[in-house]
C-alpha cells in the first residue's frame, strides 16, 4: 500500500512578503546612484562679489574683464614686450582667494551654459607673476589677490559660471566645487564687450 | 485548534537556529569592523595620525632618538614677500630644535623628517614653505635639515649618535595669529614609523609668547 502524498501548506503571507522584498530590491537597485554620482564633488553655489567658503578655501570674485590680447613684459630685462593673443577671447576673473586650512593649489574652470568646461590658463599664459594665480601655491591664511585667465570662445560666455576646486587636475570627488554665477546675461556681456580693449597693457617694466 | 491555544513555535525556532544566528551576527559585525580596521591602518600608513605628546621641558623619545625644542622666535610683521604672490606682511615663527640621534639613527635617516605647525582649529603650516621661507632661514645661518648640515667642499656633516644636533623650522603665519595654542610637530614618512603614522607634537614653550 502506497502512502498518500503529503502537501505542504502554502503560506501566502510569506510568499507575498518575499515577492514584495524582491520587487523592492529590484526597484532600489534600478534607482541607486552610480559610483560617479556617489563620489561626485559637492557643489556650493555663490555669486559674484560675495565671499564663498569651501572646505579648504574662500574665494571672492570681484569683477570680470574681457580682452583680445595682453601686452606683457619680455622674458628678460631689455627684451621687447610680448603680445599674448587669445584663440577666442580672454576672460579674466579678478578675485581674492585664501587657503583656510592647509597650503596648496586652487584651480578654476569656466562652465558654459551647454556644459562645456574650460580650464583656467596656466601660470605662464599670460605670464604675469603675482597676478595670474593659475598654478600658484596658496599659503595657509595668507590671502592672494589676483586673477584667473580663460581663453574661451566668445559665443560661449553668455550664462557661463565660474567654478573653483582645491588641488590640481580634475575636481576631487566628495570635495567642494564652488559654482559662482557670473550674471553674464546678454546685457552684462554687452557691457563687458564695450569695456574690452583690443590689447590690454599689463607691462610692469619701462625698459621695453 | 484556535490561535490562542496553539503553542508558540518561536522559542523552539530560536533554539534550533541559534548556531547560524550567532554566526550571522558575528559575520555581520566583522563585515563592518574589518574594512574599518583596514582603512584605519591604510590611513596610518599614509598620514601622520598617531600623536605622541612631547615633554615641553626635556627630551622626548621618537623613533629611537631624543628631541627637544631649544628655542622659539616669534617675529610679527616680518613675513614680507615670502609667498608666491604679493601679500600683506605675515608673522614669522622660528622653532629651533635639537635631536640626539639614537644608536641606529643616521643623518640620512633623520633627514627624512618633516615639520609642521598646527593650531586648535586644524590649520596647518608645513615647515620652511613656501620655498622662499626655507631659503631665508638658510640665509640667516640656520640649518633646515634634521640630520645633516652643509659642510666644507659641499660635503654634508651628519648628526652623530649621542650628540645633540641643531636644526630649525620656519613658518609663515597670517598677521594677527598668535603663538598661543600652536603646536610644533615633527614626523617621518608615516609608513616607516612604529606604530605607523606616529608623530611628535610639542606645545610651544612660553618663551614664544
Amino acid at each position: 500500500m502506497s502512502a498518500a502524498p503529503r502537501h505542504l501548506p502554502i503560506r501566502w503571507t510569506l510568499v507575498t512578503a518575499t515577492l514584495c522584498a524582491l520587487a523592492l530590491i529590484v526597484l532600489l537597485r534600478k534607482h541607486q546612484p552610480s559610483y560617479e554620482e556617489k563620489v561626485a564633488p559637492l557643489t556650493v553655489a555663490g555669486t559674484i562679489g560675495a565671499p564663498v567658503t569651501a572646505r579648504n578655501f574662500e574665494v571672492t570674485v570681484k569683477r570680470l574683464k574681457l580682452a583680445r590680447a595682453y601686452r606683457i613684459d619680455g622674458r628678460y630685462s631689455g627684451d621687447p614686450s610680448q603680445v599674448v593673443r587669445a584663440d577666442g577671447i580672454w576672460l579674466s576673473a579678478l578675485l581674492e582667494a585664501t587657503a583656510t586650512r592647509e597650503p596648496g593649489f586652487l584651480s578654476a574652470q569656466l562652465r558654459t551654459r551647454d556644459g562645456r568646461l574650460y580650464a583656467a590658463s596656466g601660470g605662464d599664459r599670460p605670464k604675469l607673476d603675482g597676478v595670474n594665480l593659475g598654478e600658484t601655491s596658496l599659503a595657509t591664511g595668507i590671502p592672494a589677490s589676483g586673477a584667473y585667465f580663460f581663453d574661451v570662445p566668445e559665443a560661449g560666455l553668455e550664462g557661463a559660471s565660474l567654478q573653483f576646486y582645491w588641488g590640481l587636475g580634475a575636481p576631487s570627488g566628495l570635495d567642494h566645487l564652488l559654482d559662482i554665477d557670473l550674471g553674464l546675461d546678454a546685457r552684462a556681456l554687452a557691457e563687458l564687450r564695450d569695456q574690452a580693449v583690443p590689447e590690454l597693457d599689463m607691462r610692469t617694466r619701462t625698459d621695453q | 485548534m484556535n490561535a490562542a491555544a496553539r503553542p508558540s513555535l518561536l522559542p523552539g525556532w530560536w533554539r534550533r537556529n541559534r548556531g547560524w544566528l550567532a554566526g550571522s551576527v558575528l559575520l555581520g559585525a566583522l563585515a563592518f569592523y574589518l574594512p574599518w580596521r583596514d582603512s584605519r591602518a591604510e590611513r596610518a600608513r599614509s598620514t601622520p595620525s598617531h600623536r605622541i605628546n612631547a615633554d615641553n621641558t626635556g627630551w622626548s623619545d621618537y623613533e629611537g632618538s631624543g628631541w627637544r625644542i631649544a628655542g622659539v622666535e616669534f617675529e610679527p610683521g616680518a613675513g614680507k614677500a615670502v609667498a608666491d604672490y604679493p601679500h600683506a606682511p605675515g608673522s614669522l615663527l622660528l622653532v629651533h630644535y635639537q635631536v640626539t640621534p639614537g644608536r641606529e639613527a643616521t643623518g640620512k635617516l633623520l633627514d627624512r623628517c618633516r615639520g609642521r605647525l598646527v593650531d586648535a582649529a586644524g590649520r596647518r603650516w608645513p615647515a620652511n614653505e613656501p620655498y622662499k621661507l626655507g631659503r631665508r632661514l638658510r640665509d640667516r645661518g640656520f640649518n633646515d635639515s634634521c640630520g645633516t648640515r652643509p659642510g666644507e667642499s659641499f660635503v654634508r656633516i651628519e648628526a652623530s649618535p649621542g650628540q645633540a644636533f641643531d636644526f630649525s623650522h620656519a613658518f609663515l603665519l597670517p598677521a594677527g595669529t598668535r603663538p598661543e595654542g600652536l603646536r610644533a610637530e615633527i614626523f617621518f614618512p608615516p609608513s616607516t614609523t612604529t606604530p605607523h603614522g606616529s608623530y611628535l607634537s610639542f606645545p610651544l614653550p612660553p618663551s614664544a609668547r
